[in-house]
Parts: C-alpha cells; structure tokens; sequence
C-alpha cells in the first residue's frame, strides 16, 4: 500500500475509504469525484436518462451506507456498478408495477438507449450513435465497460450476469458492428 | 478490410486506447497496430465510441452526493489502513508507542486534577467525542472488573501511579515504576464518538 497520507487524488480507494470512516470528508469528496463519472456512463449504457443523476447519487449513497460490508477482492468501481445496476433494476420493477404491465425479462427491461438522442454531434458521432442503438442492452453494456473503463471480461461477466466467453463474444460483435458503420459511405 | 485474426492484440486495443497499458505490453500492442489495418481502424473506432459514451453520461455534482452520503460510523483504524497483527499474549496495540501515550495521558491527567477540580462540573465541549481509556489490571477475573477510568475528571489508577507535582518532581525511579506499572496493565482504549454531524443537505438540489 502506498503513502498513507498522500493527497486524496493520489490516494488508493482504499485508503480514502479508511480516511472517510475516520470522518475525513474530503476523502468522500475524492471517492465521489473519482467514480461519478464513470457510473454515470454505466448507468447510461443500461438505458438511464433523466435518472442518470439521481441513480448516480443513490448509488453513492448506499454505497456509502454499507462500505463496511465491501470487500476488497473486487474493486470499488465494479462493486458500485453492482450496486448501480441493481437500483436500476429496481427501479424498472417498481415501474412496470406501477403500470401494471406484464412482467418482462429483466434482460429486456431496458432495450431503450436513448440517452444519446440530445446529443448533438458530427457525422462520425452520429454514425457510432446509430450503431450503438442497433446493439442489444446486453452488447451495449459489455462494449461500455470494457471501451470506458477496460474492465476484465471476467468482471464484466460477474456484472452482466454471464460468462467470460459470451462477454468476449458480445464486445467483438459490438465493435464489428460500430466499425461497418464507420466505414459505410 | 477483413477482420484481424489476432484476437489476443484485439482484445487490448481497448486497454491501449485507455492509456492502460505499460512495458512490453504496450510495445508488442503498438508494433501490431502500426502493422495491422484492421486493428487501425477498430482502435479508432474505440476512440470515437469512448467520445459518445462519454457525451452521454451526464455530469453529476459532486459536492451534492456528497452532502447527501451517510456520516460514516467512526471507528479507530490503524493510520495506513493496514490491519494489525496481534502478538501472543499481548494486546494488539500494546506497544511502546501506545504505552508512551497511555503515560503521558496519565500524568497529564494527574498535572491537570487540582485545575479541574476547580474547574467543577462545567458544561462539556460540543462535538467533543466521548473518549475514555479504561485501565484493567493483568490478571483480573471478569466476575470482579477493576477498571479504572481516565477521563475528564481524572482519578490516579492506583496510589504507585499518582503523580502529584509537575514533571520535574518525577525521578527516575518513578517514571520507571509508572512505566513498569503500565507495563503489568491489560487496557482498552474506547472511543465511542457521539453523533457527528455530516453535512447532510436532505430536500436540498435537484431532491
Ligand atoms: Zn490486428
């Protein structure tokens, strides 16, 4: 483990965690800066779009509420993405309660992307955008992860609820896809 | 162009994209793509989905999570996180550095009786942790807990420990008897905080 005192941007998940439970705020300010936005493009590739926020501080929060309980064989970042995605889900359950709607598979429950539609971009943006909304939640999820944050495929596994191979298989297929795109004139 | 049949370089385009590789790695990665149309043309692709992914993901305030995270339950941990091994038959944090810190608290407190005595029982500070350093001789049954509690209004742990003058009074043959008194003490320190109060902003922002 590195310096134990080092600036919070140079410190380890863990040590800010530690300094945080010694009730340094700054810690927490630094923990939050560092994962924020990398949930919050996680909590998009799973079809949040107004919520991305909200879901991003909920997560936090409870997150936060039990870092006694996190250990740390995985890392922060993957352990909040867990979390993330399961107050998603929860909150697509609630949801299609609420409307009375047949029960869906879960899997399916966020096909929607589109969290891209109010972005305004050049060509090429627009046809990486096009391919990214052909893509399955699943493709989408396993592309993001691993194109943003370059997680393992055997952690991107534990999060999408398959296997290794099948995530190594959903990302070639994702890339195949976005590249004819790019290169269709 | 058809698709590279190196799915091992492939596979860590992505890390290379992201700055996430190093050494030989990163060298072997490089002198493939410099070779390899393909994979040219899939790392730039990466470059321009991590663009969008990243235009698409809101920015988050900060400072509003966190307002809103739990006050964490206070706890002493040791300064590097690092946990710490307990030797046989002696308490963890029964070293020289905390048995130097348990005899300054001792005589400190002992210095500070007379002043505090007059002091009487004045209102306690806000936000002052309600710490206490309980010390409980080596040997004693738990049917008959002897503990003596150091705290604001200090009491001497026993009457080989009491130190009534200033430090200058202390020969050498007392500290060693303070020392070795110390020496012989089972103790636990608790810190048992009261509630802090993080600065937590409930209804405030975009809730
Ligand atoms: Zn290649």
């Amino acid at each position: 483990m590195g310096e134990p005192n080092a600036k919070p941007a140079d410190a380890t998940d863990a040590q800010l965690i530690a300094r945080w439970q010694r009730g340094d705020q700054r810690a927490a300010a630094a923990l939050v800066e560092r994962h924020a936005k990398p949930l919050a493009r996680f909590a998009a590739s799973l079809g949040a779009r107004d919520e991305v926020e909200e879901l991003v501080q909920d997560t936090f929060v409870r997150a936060f509420g039990a870092l006694e309980t996190f250990r740390s064989d995985s890392s922060l970042r993957t352990w909040l993405f867990t979390i993330c995605k399961r107050l998603m889900l929860d909150r697509r359950r609630s949801e299609r309660r609420r409307r009375d709607k047949v029960e869906l598979e879960e899997e399916h429950a966020v096909v929607e992307f589109d969290a891209l539609d109010g972005m305004v971009g050049d060509e090429t943006a627009q046809r990486v955008r096009d391919a990214m909304e052909r893509l399955s939640p699943l493709q989408r999820q396993v592309f993001t992860l691993r194109v943003t944050e370059g997680l393992p495929y055997g952690e991107i596994a534990g999060l999408v609820e398959s296997t290794e191979g099948a995530c190594r298989v959903h990302y070639h297929n994702a890339i195949k896809s976005i590249k004819e795109y790019l290169s269709d004139d | 162009m058809t698709d590279c049949l190196n799915d091992q370089m492939r596979d860590q385009l992505p890390l290379l994209a992201l700055g996430a590789l190093s050494g030989a790695d990163e060298v072997a990665v490089r002198a493939h793509v410099a070779t390899c149309a393909s994979c040219r043309a899939e790392l730039e692709a990466i470059g321009h989905s991590r663009r969008v992914l990243d235009a698409v993901a809101p920015a988050v305030d900060v400072a509003t999570i966190v307002a809103a995270l739990p006050a964490p339950h206070l706890r002493v941990v040791a300064p590097d996180h690092t946990a710490v091994q307990p030797k046989p038959g002696r308490a963890p944090w029964m070293t020289r550095s905390y048995l130097a810190a348990a005899a300054s608290l001792l005589i400190v407190a002992s210095l500070a009786s007379p002043y505090l005595m007059r002091m009487g029982d004045g209102p306690k500070g806000a936000g002052v942790p309600d710490s206490s350093v309980s010390v409980v001789p080596r040997g004693a049954t738990s049917t008959v807990p002897t503990a003596t509690t150091v705290s604001s209004t200090p009491a001497p742990a026993s009457t080989a420990l009491a130190v009534d003058g200033g430090l200058s009074d202390i020969s050498d043959d007392d500290l060693r008897t303070l020392l070795a008194e110390l020496e012989s003490l089972e103790a636990t320190i608790a810190v048992e905080p009261a509630t802090i109060r993080a600065p937590i902003v409930e209804g405030s922002g975009t809730f």
